[in-house]
């Protein structure tokens, strides 16, 4: 049950780029087509539920019984790094046809604060090593859904005449504006 | 002097993060529910661009090029934590407010962007004055948009009341801060392009 | 620079070690303000959440809260308790709340909160119905949820989750603060007011029951004694009398009783007839009954059964006095 609200929770209510404004670079960014926000989203998915994982362990096993909290920023964010070149390395040899797909969104995604930020998130939220992994995964996909239904929206633009200082940045501010008022409407929901 | 006059005031106008280069638009988005929310997330971030972009500057010529990338990070995420602590120590209560948001000042890409493509290129004087015209410029619309929102939000600004009463609530919840930013963007947009 | 595998390596060692030395060495500057702002604002918040006090204990942790104990000439005051709810709409919702001695919540106070300013942050704005709903109340007779999950509590305007997330708070504070007043309840029982002047005080292993031996300079003084019934009205009924070494009762406190509200229950007040007409008076020549009974008791108003249990609880007590003081 608790599980399920988190899923729930991370995916509508809480939704990352809607409700907790992360990720939105990306959001921004890769917001064009709905295939590339596809792609990016399962690429995000997969590195966030790794690093979600990898971070719990370093969080719990090293740097508390060291006492070396304060050190979270600096060693989280070389970890995802690390990670994030090492799926790519990996992916490369493993599955070259995945590795096509998702290849080109992975250098971004060091920088997609939705990453680190749901890292510090679970451990300031002290979930356990579970609760972490379903949290961490369920933010991502609610992310994904957001990338993916902001895309569609954006490939219409292209048919529709936008005024010209609107087109781009400030047309997609104003639909996430308005998309982000329709994702509180979950706010009930957990 | 002139050219560093320049330096300057490109990263307030000309290569403003925010309106022009669309960078860094998390801490934008999320921490400007009030002016002087989105000032405290701006000073910080000022204050991390300058050091970096100096420290960077300083060590360009030891870094080896291929793991530049993972040493700057390395700087950032340090002054990062070392803001983080002054910032628990001096000013608890904004510190609580932003929240996670001063961490993620590392993945704040304006910082890696500067330190890339200016501080490891140029001298450590026209480094620093970059970052802090680059930062003022972020503190600058950070501040503009608390501001709006603030006003139209709570009715106040800096805390101080403008009138009796609540304003429209949802200009302090995320959509709000997607629709002042975008319309922001548009008046920033039309105002620059009457200069040229 | 051009990259060799050597100096790439020793390059992001140093950096790596020059960087953690230097924020290793801002934290440890930064360690004392950093608790000294935190400690300020405890300090602030338990003058705010209690009734004013004299002195307030060190920070105990109790149920996973913190728990600071309010008193003035030794009497308690109150309890002030941290708690904290992960669950707020972002993040942590800390709070802390006041308990006078029997339970009601005095005042809440947040200390720290990231909720959405307008909505979830009027939690910590003066006057709210968040904190409305628990000032004044007896933490034991209510329902720590908000009103849409059946409780009593009522939430913010449009923000649910962040009342949840301070009524939660709430709750754990109430949990910990359970915790210590019970254990008060069980070893608090003022010896003073039982016991001759004594300097040490001293559990004896009995079989039949439980005694504390009172000692002024090596000498036995008087003697602590428990003794219960099962005969009250709703059953058990345990009373602890002091006894001098002459076996004159000296005071009886009653630690445990279920009787009915305002009847029975006088047997719990300083100065009732029961104890009044037992203190003093030498055990041995007392007839442990009522008066309408053939004894030398008072009984309380409307409440014979009460007292006869009471009365039979005190004399196991000196049954077992007799026992020990030989």
């Amino acid at each position: 049950m608790e599980l399920f609200a988190i899923i729930i929770g991370s995916i509508f209510a809480n939704n990352v780029v809607f409700s907790q404004s992360l990720g939105i670079c990306p959001f921004l960014g890769v917001s064009n087509k709905v295939g590339t926000a596809a792609g990016m989203g399962a690429a995000v998915t997969f590195v966030m539920a790794i690093s979600s994982l990898v971070v719990w362990m370093l969080q719990y096993y090293v740097l508390v019984p060291l006492n070396m909290e304060y050190m979270q920023t600096i060693v989280f964010i070389l970890v995802i790094a690390a990670l994030v070149q090492m799926v790519e390395i990996v992916l490369k040899k493993i599955s070259p046809s995945l590795y096509q797909a998702l290849g080109i969104f992975l250098p971004l995604i060091t920088t997609n604060c939705a990453v680190l930020g749901v890292a510090l998130l679970l451990v300031q939220k002290e979930y356990n090593l579970l609760e972490s992994v379903v949290y961490a995964t369920s933010i991502a996909l609610g992310f994904a859904l957001a990338l993916v239904i902001m895309a569609g929206i954006r490939e219409r633009f292209e048919i529709v005449g936008v005024p010209k200082g609107v087109k781009g940045v400030p047309i997609a501010l104003i639909t996430a504006g308005i998309l982000a008022m329709a994702f509180m409407g979950f706010s009930g929901l957990v | 002097m002139g050219k560093n006059l320049k330096i300057f005031t490109d990263g307030v106008l000309k290569n403003n993060p925010i309106f022009v280069l669309v960078l860094g638009m998390c801490p934008t988005l999320a921490t400007t529910t009030s002016a002087i929310n989105g000032m405290g997330m701006g000073i910080a971030t000022l204050f991390v661009l300058v050091m970096s972009n100096i420290v960077i500057s300083l060590l360009k010529n030891v870094i080896p090029d291929k793991v530049r990338i993972p040493a700057y990070i390395v700087v950032i995420s340090s002054f990062v934590t070392v803001v983080q602590l002054l910032m628990q120590a001096y000013v608890q209560d904004l510190y609580n407010t932003l929240g996670v948001f001063i961490p993620l000042i590392v993945v704040n890409c304006i910082i890696l962007g500067r330190a890339e493509a200016f501080a490891s290129k140029n001298s450590v004087g026209a480094s620093a004055l970059d970052g802090l015209g680059i930062g003022l410029g972020f503190t600058l619309s950070l501040t503009i948009i608390g501001m709006v929102r603030e006003i139209l939000g709570s009715g106040s600004v800096f805390g101080m009341d403008l009138w009796q009463g609540d304003g429209a609530l949802i200009f302090i919840l995320s959509p709000g801060a997607f629709f002042v930013l975008g319309y922001l963007m548009i008046v920033f947009r039309k105002l620059t392009a009457k200069k040229n | 620079m051009k990259s060799s595998l050597k100096n790439m390596v020793l390059m992001l060692c140093i950096i790596a070690l020059v960087c953690s030395a230097a924020v290793a060495g801002v934290y440890q500057l930064t360690k004392e303000p950093i608790a000294a702002a935190q400690s300020q604002k405890v300090v602030d918040a338990i003058r705010k959440v209690l009734p004013a006090f004299e002195d307030c204990s060190e920070r105990m942790e109790v149920a996973g809260c913190g728990l600071y104990e309010a008193t003035t000439d030794g009497k308690i005051v109150g309890y002030a308790v941290e708690a904290t709810s992960p669950n707020g709409f972002s993040g942590n919702v800390t709070i802390m709340v006041g308990f006078t001695a029997d339970g009601t919540i005095y005042n809440v106070e947040v200390l720290s909160q990231a909720e959405t300013p307008g909505l979830g942050a009027n939690m910590a704005s003066e006057g709210n119905v968040l904190v409305a709903s628990f000032v004044g109340k007896v933490a034991g007779e209510m329902n720590m949820t908000v009103k849409k999950d059946g409780g009593d509590v009522d939430a913010l305007t449009a923000a649910t989750i962040s009342s949840r997330a301070f009524s939660e708070a709430v709750s754990f504070a109430y949990a910990a603060f359970l915790e210590v007043s019970e254990e008060n309840s069980k070893g608090g029982v003022d010896f003073a007011s039982l016991l001759p002047a004594h300097d040490t005080l001293e559990n004896v292993e009995s079989a039949d029951g439980v005694v504390y031996r009172a000692i002024l300079e090596g000498q036995t003084v008087g003697y602590a004694i428990e003794g219960s019934s099962m005969k009250g009205f709703n059953g058990l009924v345990k009373v602890l009398v002091g006894f001098d070494v002459d076996g004159s009762i000296i005071n009886i406190a009653v630690l445990e009783q279920n009787e009915t509200p305002g009847l029975g229950t006088k047997m719990c007040d300083a100065d009732n007839a029961l104890i009044a007409s037992l203190k003093g008076k030498k055990a041995s020549a007392t007839r442990f009954a009522l008066k309408n009974e053939g004894g030398d008791v008072d009984a309380l108003t409307s409440a014979t059964v009460s007292s006869r249990a009471y009365v039979e609880a005190v004399e196991a007590a000196y049954q077992l006095f007799k026992k020990v003081n030989l």
